[in-house]
């Protein structure tokens, strides 16, 4: 049996065990301490716009993490509902505490190996990992080594000036890794990002806030999946910052690492400190704060829209600025935090790294942020170990079925500046990657790597065939006027039709309707025990409504999938490929690109370079 | 390593100068054995000495530019000699012993595309610009080599950028109420004024594309009003004469000529008269009426000893666009009436008619709003134009339709991306992702 081992236990070094354990591998999972599992230390939710598909990819590939959200969920909501079923997203507030307890419950029962050490280097011979050593003087030696160590490499927390060598949350940081993959001549880079202050629930005056509730309709991440426990709706609530609150943060700009010099990794573009927000938007005289419980069995409130690493004495004054929160007492000061990250570009698509053969990257340690980005990689890299192990093929999911493809698509080709975060806008084909039909566009793919069970597969393979069954009934299917209900719908809508009966296609089509509105005409299409639900009612009303729009976005798929296609050889000298810039010949040799595609998007490939490439590998 | 290339940039025939270009890293290093006293310096002259191993070959003089502030951003050299083409060839021979090779049609301005000196844009501006026959279309190309078409569709490029990041930067923060608003209806007005505006654009731009192929002037009249004559008179003049096609009286006659630098072809059309049961003259008429459509400027002759009216009312049938007629009176000679122009066969020569007939152009053909809007100098670039406003077009039916935000940014997007092309720019997701940076998001 292949021994897989994976270093962390955080979103993707669970996901990782998880897949590399179904998938037949024997699996260590090595962390600092059992405490660190899954935890979430920053905010307590999964899910969000883009990242909500994400981990609805990673229920259609059997994944851990959609259910552990759905089981210890505090909240639900349906993200985008008014902005199209293109970008509709779940968001789940979920427990701080229950979430990390239910995985770790769940780890231990599997039958994954959990061993409790720091690991203080990797064992490497010939560029091949052959294990790791421990700091309690131990080998574990192993066939592949999966690197999920988040923001522990090298890091260092700020609250001000207060400048310390540790990992979140006070927990130990490790530096022997860092330093081994320079020896190495691995490309680190220094990131950074934040997590905003914690305060006492009990110490809010909720009557001044705006109580955001969540869905009111039961949604989850899972399907036909049993939860054991019922659906919660916890409220959340806004509040807003001040002229005051600006005030007190501008005069204090100087004590944080805006003005350091000793702090200088790259923060999240799109995730900016309060300090940053206030520096940058100096004419934005509020900005939002979301309060939300961080857990049934916790005390404290986290506060969305405010990370920031002021000293914590202005913290407190800061906070106490905002209305609702005047004897409002923090439990946690708010802190960045500094680490080392990998540059991505150094991994190929299945986080393999280039130069160690064996070693595969997951996660923030990869330069991305966000718990459900950190979690997809684990599934990718430890299914790719496995794969490699047992001779199969690499399992690649592209940008246009998932996306998940789009981010290690992006990541490994294009590289990152700051810390990456999934967003809709990031995919060019988001029109067909919608969350209804995460399972019917990766089904195959999972079946095809083991990935879910045959009986699934035949309850999945059923279900489509119903559907493209119902969706060729309903090219034909007409409703009549005669129909009390359907006259009723019109009038309602106060739609007059010019003639008695109209192909049901050309309602579904009205923006006026909502697909399930016709449901009981399309569910007479076809016999009961068969009828659609409503997600893939969902589908089938989006794929009806923008039929037109999905095939020419097909097509351009198609087109793109061509390049794809066409595959460079990795032992290419492009120094001796006529025409190329002698900036492109250096990138490519450099990055040995696996498709004129990839080669495409590296930055400073421009088209010519390509249109002479595609003309060598076409002679040749 | 890149190649390096040369080219005679002179055409291939005895004259007074001739121009070698070399360009590619090994241009100085080239010509040492030809030239042995010459210094590469940046953008430089220098008389030089040329010779060969047999000898002297002939003075010239040799500029060089230095990589990358060049034409094609290589190191460039430029040979200008006496343009004797035996001089030329030992010139080359040496070159070519050198192992440099003969440029391909285009490879210079490659090397400047690949070098980024050029964008796409500037690269068709060059080659219509070479091979305009058009003063128009020259102007044209000199504008969009200089930026301005880049520049224009930049600026669209950034108002649609502006647009999508609003929507989807509340499709990727859902959660933010702090972000602007903004009105799928209100976004619908200013998509549909840079439609508008493209519209007008790809218009001209089709009309002054069509023209600078040649502008036709059909000549029209009863038999015997003077066409004939007219048009002899005219290729008769000390003007450029590109072409003349032979026909039978009965069948148009046509002749092209320069006028302000714009190709103009004069057809002659067969007379007609008030009634026939000739076949022949039949199948002429229908040729005629055909002719006529098909030009821009119909020149209608009215012979000056007839009665005027009556030619007028014959003809009416026949001019069916009134704007683009020019009457003129012949035969002034025997008879001169007082309004129109009038010409004679025996007037010394045409000038009269000519400025007319240039003014006719320059208002009502190539008129101010071409001069303004035609923005696009090649097919190819209209066509792309066309795509964009077939997709601004769907984006503009979402809103109409009320359909979601989503379709609506996503189609745009798709419009940006098309505009791209038209100057060899790859807008791709990062653009618009960076311009997130424009709004207040954060955790």
């Amino acid at each position: 049996m292949n021994h897989i081992i994976i270093v962390g236990a955080g979103h993707a070094g669970v996901e990782a065990a998880h897949f590399a354990h179904k998938l037949g591998n024997k699996v260590s999972l090595v962390t600092f301490n059992e405490d660190d599992i899954a935890s979430l230390p920053c905010n307590v939710s999964i899910g969000g716009s883009a990242k909500g598909i994400v981990v609805k990819e990673l229920f259609a590939l059997g994944g851990i993490m959609p259910i552990a959200a759905d089981e210890t969920q505090l909240q639900t909501k349906i993200l985008n509902k008014s902005k199209g079923p293109a970008v509709q997203a779940l968001r789940a507030q979920v427990d701080k505490v229950k979430y990390p307890e239910w995985i770790k419950n769940y780890i231990k029962t599997s039958g994954i190996n959990l061993v409790t050490a720091e690991v203080t280097s990797l064992i490497i011979e010939n560029d091949e990992v052959k294990g790791i050593q421990l700091n309690n003087e131990e080998e574990l030696l192993g066939d592949a080594v999966i690197l999920a160590t988040g923001t522990f490499l090298r890091s260092k927390t700020m609250k001000g000036t207060d400048i310390k060598e540790e990992g979140p949350d006070g927990k130990r940081t490790t530096k022997g890794i860092s330093e081994q993959l320079e020896d190495y001549e691995i490309e680190l880079i220094r990131l950074k990002t934040g997590t905003p202050p914690r305060i006492n629930k009990d110490s809010i005056d909720y009557s001044v806030l705006v109580e955001e509730p969540g869905a009111e309709e039961e949604t989850w991440f899972t399907e036909d999946t049993k939860i054991s426990k019922g659906y919660q709706n916890i409220p959340a609530w806004l509040a807003y910052t001040n002229e005051d609150t600006h005030q007190i943060i501008r005069d204090n700009f100087d004590k944080t690492y805006l003005f350091s010099d000793e702090i200088n990794g790259s923060g999240p573009r799109y995730c900016p400190s309060i300090e940053d927000k206030v520096k940058r938007f100096s004419d934005k005289d509020r900005h939002q704060i979301f309060l939300e419980l961080e857990s049934e069995e916790m005390n404290t409130i986290y506060l969305a829209g405010i990370s920031s690493s002021l000293p914590t004495d202005i913290q407190d004054q800061f906070i106490k600025t905002i209305k609702g929160f005047e004897n409002a007492i923090i439990e946690k000061y708010a802190y960045a935090i500094e680490y080392d990250a990998i540059s991505p570009t150094q991994l190929k698509q299945t986080l393999e790294l280039k130069k160690i053969k064996s070693l595969y990257f997951a996660g923030q340690v990869n330069g991305t942020s966000g718990y459900e980005e950190a979690a997809a990689q684990g599934a990718i890299a430890a299914i790719n170990a496995s794969n490699k192990l047992n001779n199969k093929k690499d399992f690649i999911l592209d940008r246009s079925e998932s996306y998940i493809g789009v981010m290690i698509d992006d990541i490994t080709t294009k590289g990152i500046q700051d810390p990456y975060r999934l967003l809709s806008s990031r995919a060019e084909y988001r029109l067909l990657l919608r969350t209804d039909n995460a399972v019917k566009r990766l089904y195959e793919k999972a079946h095809d790597n083991n990935l879910i069970s045959e009986e699934r597969y035949q309850e999945l393979k059923t279900r489509y065939e119903i559907f493209d069954k119902m969706k060729d009934k309903l090219w034909e299917a007409r409703l009549n006027v005669s129909d009390q209900r359907f006259l009723d719908l019109l009038n309602e809508k106060e739609i007059s039709l010019s003639v008695n009966s109209v192909p049901i296609i050309d309602m579904v089509k009205r923006p006026e309707f909502k697909i399930n509105e016709l449901k009981p005409f399309i569910n007479e299409q076809i016999e009961e025990s068969t009828a659609l639900s409503d997600n893939d009612l969902t589908t089938l009303g989006i794929e009806i409504k923008f039929e037109g729009y999905i095939k020419k976005q097909e097509r351009e798929v198609a087109d793109y999938l061509r390049y794809q296609k066409i595959k460079l050889p990795e032992d290419l000298d492009y120094s001796t490929v006529p025409n190329l810039a002698l900036e492109a010949q250096e990138k490519l040799n450099n990055f040995k690109p696996i498709s004129i595609h990839q080669a495409q998007n590296i930055q400073g490939i421009n088209p010519a370079d390509i249109m002479n490439l595609v003309a060598f590998i076409n002679k040749n | 390593m890149n190649k390096t290339i040369y080219s005679l940039v002179t055409k291939p025939i005895n004259q007074n100068v001739a121009i070698i270009r070399i360009s590619g890293p090994q241009a100085f290093e080239s010509i040492k054995t030809l030239a042995p006293t010459f210094e590469p310096k940046a953008n430089s002259v220098e008389f030089c000495k040329l010779q060969s191993s047999n000898g002297f070959i002939d003075d010239a003089l040799i500029l060089s530019f230095v990589s990358p502030n060049s034409f094609t951003g290589e190191n460039v050299i430029e040979i200008q000699s006496h343009g004797s083409m035996f001089i030329v060839q030992k010139i080359i021979s040496e070159l070519n012993s050198f192992g440099l090779t003969q440029s391909e049609p285009g490879e210079f301005m490659k090397q400047a595309y690949m070098n980024g000196k050029l964008d796409l844009s500037q690269v068709e501006a060059i080659n219509t610009l070479i091979l305009s026959e058009n003063e128009k279309l020259t102007e044209k190309s000199v504008d969009n080599l200089n930026g301005k078409q880049s520049t224009f569709i930049n600026e669209c490029i950034s108002k649609l950028g502006g647009i999508v990041s609003r929507i989807q930067v509340s499709i990727d923060y859902p959660e933010n109420t702090d972000l602007p608003e903004y009105n799928l209806k209100e976004i619908g007005k200013s998509v549909e004024e840079l439609k508008a505006e493209l519209e007008s654009i790809i218009n001209d731009s089709q009309r002054l594309v069509d023209y600078s192929k040649g502008i036709k002037i059909a000549l029209v009249g009863i038999p015997n009003a003077g066409k004939s004559t007219l048009l002899n008179k005219i290729l008769n003049e000390d003007r450029a004469i590109v072409s003349n096609v032979e026909g039978t009286t009965r069948d148009v006659v046509e002749s092209s000529i320069f006028i302000d630098g714009i190709k103009v072809t004069l057809q002659d059309t067969a007379g007609i008269r008030s009634e026939t049961d000739d076949q022949i003259e039949h199948e002429g008429i229908n040729r005629s009426k055909k002719t006529l459509n098909e030009s821009d400027i119909n020149l209608f002759l009215i012979d000056g000893t007839k009665d005027i009216q009556e030619q007028r009312e014959l003809f009416s049938p026949l001019l069916v666009d009134k704007e683009k007629v020019i009457e003129v009176i012949t035969k002034s000679d025997l008879v001169k009436h007082e309004e129109g122009i009038n010409i004679s066969s025996n007037d010394e020569n045409n000038n009269l008619l000519l400025d007319q007939i240039s003014e006719f152009i320059k208002t009502n053909i190539f008129d101010s709003s071409i001069n303004k809007n035609s923005l696009l100098i090649t097919q190819s670039q209209i066509d792309n134009f066309k795509i964009i406003n077939e997709s601004l077009g769907v984006a503009l039916n979402f809103i109409k339709h009320d359909e979601t935000p989503d379709v609506v940014a996503f189609e745009l997007e798709n419009s940006m991306k098309q505009l791209g092309k038209v100057i060899g720019v790859e807008i791709n997701q990062d653009y618009l992702t960076n311009l997130f940076a424009n709004f207040c998001i954060g955790k």
